[in-house]
Parts: C-alpha cells; sequence; structure tokens
C-alpha cells in the first residue's frame, strides 16, 4: 500500500518522469492529435496511454486517486468462447502423427448411436459387423485402426450435471456402460487428464499461456 | 492472436457453460499491463442475466452477452496518474521464461516486501547511522539467497529508503505515474461512455455519454485485436450448428475472412439503430502510432500472421451528444436486413417455457426446497451450487466430523468467482428463522451434498447456510449464447473504408453469410 509520503513524492517527481523518447516535433504533433480529440474530456478519469513498461504497447491510467477497494472502470462485459474445438481438445491429447492418422482413419465416417464407442469396445464391429458398420462407421474404422477409442469422446458432451464429480471419484473406471454414454466428455477429459493440462497453461485465474501458439 | 487476452472462466463465473469456456474481458481485462510487482487492480464479482428479457417470448435473447457488471477494484490506495496492472497470473510469465529471461512471480515480490518491512523495523537511524544502515543493508542483500527475491530487491540502502512505504518494483519501472499534462498529450480517455439499459427494444444493454461530446469529438478509441472468422463456426461432431456469440462483437465485412474485436472498456456495448436519423456516431481509422497503416496494403494472411495487436479505430461523434444520451452507429445495411429478418422468422426455441432465468432465482430472496421443486419446478436448465471451501469441507467429512455448520466453510461471497475449490453442488433440504438467541432473526437453510469426498456417497448435510450463499448457474450448453436459433452477425465496417487488400473473399462464396 502507498503511504501518503510516497503519494508525496510522486507528485513532486512527476514531472522528472515526463521524459519521452520522442523529439519535440513529434511530441507537439502527437500531443495535438490527443488534446483535438479530447478536449472537452476535462475531468476524464481513465486514460490509455503508452505502458510504463518499455516495449510492451498500451497501458491504463488512472487520472485520479483510487482507495482500497474503489472500483476502476465502469462495469464491463464478458464475451465467452466456448470449446475452442477441436483444437484444445485435439492438441492436448493427440500427437501430430496421431492428428494426420486420425483425420485420414475418421473422414468423413459418423456415429449415430451414443453407445457405438461402447458396443465397438465390446466387440460388436466383429460379431455384427452389418449393422455396426452402418450405425457405427466411425467407432469401427477407429478400432479396426488400432486407434484409442475413447479420443472419440472428445466431440461429445456430458449429460448429467454432475458428470464432473462422477469422473472425480473414478466412476468412469468402475461404470464404464453408464459412464461412457452418460458423461463422455468428462472421462475424456479425465482419461487425458486434460484438466490438469489446462490448470497448467490457464493458472488458476490468468491468462491463457500463448506458448502453445494454438492457431486461431 | 486473442490468445493473449483470454482469462479462464474462473474469473468470469463461467466455468459450467461448456466443458472449455475461455472469456475475454474487454478494458482492464484486455488492455491493462501486468507488472507482477505492481498489481494493483483486480477483477471481482459479476452479473449474469439477459436484461431482463426471456427466450421464450424476445427475438433478442441469445444476440448479446448475459455476462455483465464485472467490475475491476483497487487492491490498494493508488496514487493519481498511475498506471494500473492486472495479475495475469503467474503462469503467464512463466511460460514465457525461455524467451524473457528468469522472472521473478508474486511470491518473490512479497517476500521482498516482507524482508524490507522487517529491514525497517529492526534498523534504528537516529543510534546506527547512515553509515551502519548501508553496511546492514548490505549485509541483508548477502543473507539472500533466493536468485529471484535479490533480484526485485533494491540494490542499495539508498534504493530502498527511496522508495520505502511502496513497492519496491517501482525502481524498474520508474516513469509508472505520469501527470495530468502528459496524460492529455499522450493519452485517451476512456470514460466519457458508460453502460446501461439500450433504449433501443431486444438490444440488451448500451452504452451512454458521461458527459457532453460535441460533434467531431472522440467518443472512445477501439484498439482491435485481429482473428479469422471461421473461429467462430460452431461444430457439433463435424456438423456445423451455428456461430459463436462473440461473431456479434466484431467488426469485419463480408468480403473478408479477417474481422477485428475492439477491448477498450465499454465499447462493445455500443448499439445500431435502424432509424439511421438516429445515429450520433461513426468509426473511423486512427492517426495514431498504434494504428500501423502500412497493414492496409497487406494481405489477411500477413495481418492474421501478426502476434500483437496492431490496428485501431476511434469511436467518433457526429452531432453534439449531450449527457446520459445513448451512443448508436450504423452496423450496416446486411445487419439491418440480417435483423428484420430475423425478427419476422423468429419461432421461440425448444424447450423455452421449461426454462428458466437464473437471474430471477439468484435475485429471489428465498430459495425453494427441494420438496417445494417437486410442486413447482425449477428450469430444466437450473444447477443449484453452494459456495464454500470445498478443501476443509471434504476434509472435515472423510474426518467423521459431525453437524457440520456453513459458518466453518464460509466464502466471501460478494469476491470470490467461480472456482472448482469455492463451490459445490448441493441440494437445499430445509428453510428456516434463525433461533432467537443471536436477537434478529433470519431465514437460514440447511443443504446437503451427496458424493463430494472421494468414496462418500450418503447425504451429507450442513446447516445455518445463509441465502447469500446459494447460487444458480446454467447447465452446460443451456445458457442464452448456446440458442442454436439466436441472432449472429458481425458488424459491417462501411466499404470505402475497408482496405481492398483485405477482401479476399471477394469472389468466393463467403462461409458465414
Amino acid at each position: 500500500m502507498f503511504s501518503n509520503d510516497f503519494q508525496q513524492m510522486s507528485w513532486k517527481d512527476t514531472t522528472m518522469f515526463n521524459t519521452t523518447d520522442q523529439s519535440m516535433d513529434n511530441k507537439s504533433q502527437a500531443s495535438n492529435y490527443h488534446r483535438s480529440l479530447t478536449r472537452n474530456s476535462n475531468d476524464c478519469q481513465l486514460y490509455m496511454a503508452e505502458s510504463s513498461i518499455p516495449h510492451s504497447g498500451l497501458g491504463l491510467y488512472t487520472a485520479i486517486p483510487l482507495k482500497h477497494e474503489q472500483i476502476v472502470q465502469q462495469p464491463e462485459i464478458v464475451l465467452n468462447y466456448y470449446d475452442y474445438t477441436p483444437k484444445i481438445k485435439m492438441l492436448l491429447s493427440f500427437s501430430e502423427e496421431e492428428k494426420v492418422e486420425w483425420s485420414k482413419v475418421v473422414e468423413d465416417k459418423r456415429d449415430s448411436n451414443e453407445s457405438c464407442v461402447l458396443w465397438a469396445k465390446q466387440g460388436e464391429c466383429e460379431v455384427n459387423p452389418n449393422f455396426m458398420l452402418d450405425v457405427c462407421a466411425k467407432s469401427c474404422a477407429v478400432k479396426r485402426a488400432g486407434l484409442d477409442l475413447d479420443k472419440i469422446l472428445a466431440t461429445q458432451h456430458d449429460k448429467h450435471p454432475e458428470c464432473k464429480s462422477f469422473a472425480r471419484n473414478g466412476e468412469c473406471d468402475v461404470n464404464p456402460g453408464y459412464m461412457t454414454t452418460t458423461c463422455p466428455q468428462s472421462c475424456f477429459m479425465r482419461k487425458f487428464e486434460l484438466e490438469t493440462k489446462l490448470d497448467r497453461m490457464l493458472g488458476k485465474k490468468g491468462l491463457l499461456a500463448s506458448t502453445l501458439l494454438l492457431e486461431f | 492472436m486473442p490468445q493473449h487476452y483470454f482469462w479462464s472462466s474462473d474469473t468470469s463465473r463461467s466455468g459450467h457453460e461448456a466443458d472449455i469456456t475461455l472469456s475475454i474481458i474487454p478494458g482492464l481485462g484486455a488492455l491493462a499491463n501486468s507488472h507482477l510487482g505492481l498489481v494493483n487492480v483486480q477483477a471481482t464479482s459479476l452479473s449474469v442475466g439477459s436484461a431482463g428479457y426471456h427466450r421464450s417470448k424476445d427475438v433478442g435473447v441469445g444476440a448479446f452477452s448475459d455476462r455483465y457488471n464485472l467490475n475491476f477494484e483497487a487492491t490498494e490506495n493508488i496514487p493519481a496518474g498511475m498506471e494500473l496492472f492486472v495479475n495475469y497470473g503467474s503462469d503467464y510469465f512463466s511460460t514465457r521464461e525461455n524467451k524473457m529471461g528468469p522472472m521473478p512471480m508474486m511470491p518473490d515480490y512479497f517476500e521482498s516486501e516482507d524482508i524490507l518491512e522487517d529491514f525497517w523495523k529492526h534498523l534504528d537511524l537516529d543510534t546506527s547511522g547512515n553509515k551502519n544502515a548501508t553496511e546492514s543493508y548490505a549485509k541483508l542483500m548477502d543473507s539472500i539467497t533466493k536468485p529471484k527475491v535479490k533480484m526485485v530487491m533494491p540494490k542499495t540502502f539508498e534504493e530502498a529508503e527511496s522508495v520505502r512505504g511502496a513497492k519496491a518494483a517501482i525502481l524498474n519501472v520508474p516513469n509508472v505515474i505520469k501527470s495530468q499534462d502528459w496524460l492529455d498529450d499522450n493519452g485517451m480517455c476512456l470514460d466519457n461512455i458508460y453502460p446501461g439499459d439500450s433504449k433501443v427494444p431486444q438490444a440488451g444493454r448500451g452504452a451512454f455519454a458521461s458527459r457532453k461530446i460535441n460533434n467531431g469529438q472522440l467518443i472512445s478509441p477501439m484498439p482491435l485485436m485481429h482473428m479469422n472468422k471461421n473461429v467462430f463456426r460452431v461444430l457439433n461432431d463435424e456438423r456445423e450448428i451455428g456461430t459463436q456469440l462473440m461473431l456479434n462483437y466484431v467488426f469485419g465485412h463480408e468480403k473478408s475472412s479477417l474481422v477485428m474485436l475492439p477491448y477498450s472498456p465499454t465499447v462493445n456495448f455500443v448499439n445500431n439503430h435502424a432509424d439511421k436519423s438516429k445515429v450520433n456516431a461513426r468509426m473511423q481509422w486512427s492517426m495514431n502510432k498504434y494504428h500501423n497503416k502500412s497493414w492496409e496494403v497487406e494481405s489477411v494472411e500477413y495481418i492474421l500472421g501478426q502476434d500483437n495487436a496492431g490496428l485501431m479505430l476511434e469511436l467518433m461523434a457526429i452531432t453534439d451528444i449531450e449527457k446520459d444520451e445513448e451512443i448508436y452507429i450504423d452496423y450496416g445495411a446486411k445487419w439491418d436486413e440480417a435483423w428484420a429478418d430475423h425478427v419476422q422468422n423468429w419461432k421461440a426455441p425448444p424447450r423455452s417455457h421449461e426454462y428458466m432465468s437464473v437471474e430471477v432465482l439468484n435475485d429471489a430472496e428465498e430459495v425453494r426446497t427441494e420438496k417445494e421443486r417437486v410442486e413447482e419446478p425449477l428450469g430444466y436448465n437450473v444447477i443449484t451450487l453452494c459456495w464454500l471451501e470445498v478443501t476443509a469441507f471434504e476434509r472435515d467429512i472423510v474426518h467423521g466430523v459431525q453437524e457440520l455448520k456453513w459458518k466453518d466453510y464460509s466464502v466471501d461471497v460478494t469476491r470470490e468467482n467461480l472456482e472448482d475449490d469455492t463451490s459445490t453442488y448441493c441440494f437445499v433440504e430445509e428453510r428456516y428463522q434463525s433461533d432467537r438467541e443471536s436477537g434478529s432473526t433470519r431465514t437460514l437453510y440447511q443443504i446437503y451434498v451427496v458424493g463430494s469426498a472421494r468414496g462418500i456417497e450418503k447425504k451429507v448435510f450442513v446447516d445455518d447456510v445463509p441465502r447469500e450463499a446459494i447460487y444458480f448457474v446454467n447447465k452446460p450448453y443451456t445458457s442464452d449464447q448456446h440458442i442454436e436459433s439466436a441472432f449472429r452477425h458481425m458488424i459491417h465496417i462501411p466499404d470505402d473504408m475497408f482496405p481492398k487488400n483485405w477482401m479476399d473473399l471477394d469472389h468466393k462464396q463467403s462461409v458465414m453469410e
């Protein structure tokens, strides 16, 4: 917390801080531009300007002193982007080679029953090929190619609000029949430790690390 | 490029929206820098709701974000002219250490602050004098073994003295406090508009003038993050089922796959007006150095390959605008047509009469018990959550602690955001008045949790839960942003403003139109 001493110190010394690397001409040009745009905002409290951290682009500045716990800007909107699919999930659960092989095997094949993965695991593709190749083309192709059937679950959604906690308690292994159809997403996330990987990416409350170089 | 700007859904209380939700928070959540030694603002709670509209009767529902009122507050007293810093999370920096060199993290800064405080407490300048102080400071520095803590400590006694009472990190960023003159010369004002309920029917919220703005004046700068329009396509099992809500907030052109999202405060609230005589603002490309004019002749591919934001629009007044007047721009003829079409062909989405707005439930004074819900059910979309310290709670369950009371696991519900370890699914067993011993009676609840702790499958009851610790959210994929038939259309930049070189879809059929 800033003490009063410090606030006084900083005010006294602000003139010292006002050095910029711009030439006088540039400075007055930029200054005229900004002043012409904002000349009736005398009581403006929040500004956008070059960050004081070098080479960090823009930053925000308060023009008024703020008290601890005082609200800083107007209440803001949140824009959600959900299921960065298939990119995040594919990125986290597939190696590059797997991705190529997967897309070759799957092509445009589709499953039309949510139990396909389960049936394929139980060997139905071989026992009952006529029905299965029609209804579960995708699962059977993945099975035949020897790929991990559980990765199909990446594109399916949970149907019960408590799926995450079921999965956390190990239900996916104990009760695969029910869980594969009811909580495919949570079981998928659990099996490939996606939650742990995501936590590592995002921190507990943070920005997504761009080192992942997700194409957007 | 927006991956730099995504927040985890914990910050936006959106963890239950979908399997994985990432949030963009304009203003402080996108424009403020982070310096882990100088963090002085943080996000607090927000509200969820569709401005009182309901999907069974309102055509605008699902066309605007239901997450609003996200506030940022000062985490300490901040002097006028100071730059504002948020905490991007330590991971943001630690994952960049290979590029940027060793980075001190927040615990390192906290530790150095503690060391300094301790130093000042034990130093008696009167008896030991400046010379001794210099020596004992040097000794103190020698005794610090953690390199990152050492990095953030003032190097000498004189340096330490110069920032006494402030954060030592200020030594590394000496220009962090600006004068009013500097702000006027180099800054652009960000609080000429404020959000409120729009006067345009079905538009949700809008932006209003905080003060009189003259014709030809800047209302707000709009720095832009660039992205590919295709990222808004929603695919379900390889089938295209719609577009993401964020499309409604981006600026673009029908002949381009380049779209741009403004990320300065409040500008995303600015609405279209169908009656063009009411339009009082327009956009123009900025003349300042943060708009790379040279990008106007580059290809879409080049721009999408740029890691940092480099384009900026300005929102300008085209009439005199009085204080508290709503700001309107023209979203383009294509947008008007699409909206008219949507209104004409609109049908309520399936099951909309069984859908209950969680905002109504969250605002209600009382919460229905499970028994009452049999008679009068909540919507199919509703999940009940209880705020409590989950780790302590589960530990007590495992240890067989009896007669659990909420106060032993209490969390500050006005400040905490939704996280796995501060909320849990719960059921409401009973509602009762607190006993008279405490003086004033108040309504409290008994709740229970099922299967929350590993291996525990029975109901675990918690007593004396206050109303504010019970909270409703939507089940994944049921909130208004997930309505498949909701209106989705980007904002059009006028033909004469949109660079020809960006029109990569000129001779092709656009996927989004």
